[in-house]
């Protein structure tokens, strides 16, 4: 049964969509990558950013590499360049 | 005492500057840096600062306590804003007391190096351009650079 993934976008990555999106494939483990790569191609702005390496991903509140597993059913955020001050 | 705040309300330096120099017992001095918002010459007229649940509280805790671990203070304050700021309101607060003055000095000048590209914030200005969002210039890269590798001893001498 398909299940979608709550995918949260920060900062300037929430733009062309706003900051809550879902995917297709949350029924199933797959890496950060293969979220980043269903998000992207939801629309072609959203793809050029995080196409950016410094966009980090962010699973249960910590940084997660983009070969890292994220189980079924998990959220995942992602982080753009972070400045404050 | 290590302060680490995300504030949603007005920033008030004052305040900021009495809770750290009530919590400085025994320091020789303190030093205090406040950013305040710039209109850019009337372009900006909001400054925004989103932040995130978990991973900004986190962030500014840590740079508050490596503050702590790399230089000789006795206490150190990092009190930020959030949400919509108006030109020259106050962004941030960063301020560090110390038994010897350099300390301070240099404690809080890393407070701010770290803010600057470590703090999970991410700033936009509205204006009557439209929407800008502001990354870390090479020179706040740069800035954050120097402190990478250097133990508190070298940096101290």
């Amino acid at each position: 049964m398909t299940q979608e993934r709550e995918v949260t976008l920060y900062g300037k990555l929430a733009d062309p969509l706003g900051a809550l999106v879902r995917v297709c494939g949350g029924e199933s483990a797959e890496t950060v990558r293969e979220v980043r790569d269903r998000v992207a191609a939801l629309e072609p702005r959203l793809s050029e950013l995080l196409a950016d390496p410094r966009v980090r991903a962010c699973t249960d509140g910590t940084i997660t590499a983009d070969g890292a597993i994220v189980q079924p059913g998990r959220a995942v955020e992602f982080i753009p360049v972070v400045s404050g001050g | 005492m290590i302060r680490a705040i995300v504030l949603e309300e007005a920033l008030d330096p004052g305040k900021e500057l009495a809770v750290l120099t009530a919590n400085a017992a025994g320091a020789g001095g303190l030093v205090n840096f406040v950013g305040l918002a710039r209109e850019e010459g009337g372009r900006v007229a909001e400054l925004v600062l989103e932040h995130h649940p978990v991973l900004t509280q986190r962030s500014l805790d840590e740079i508050a306590g490596a503050a702590v671990e790399r230089f000789a203070v006795t206490a150190v304050s990092v009190v930020h804003r959030v949400g919509s700021i108006q030109p020259d309101e106050p962004i941030v607060f960063a301020g560090a007391a110390a038994r010897h003055r350099r300390e301070a000095f240099l404690a809080a000048d890393y407070l701010m190096d770290m803010l600057k590209t470590r703090a999970v914030f991410w700033k936009r200005e509205e204006g009557s351009d439209g929407t800008r969002w502001i990354e870390p210039r090479n020179e706040d890269l740069s800035d954050a650079a120097r402190w990478h590798g250097s133990k508190k001893k070298e940096i101290t001498r």
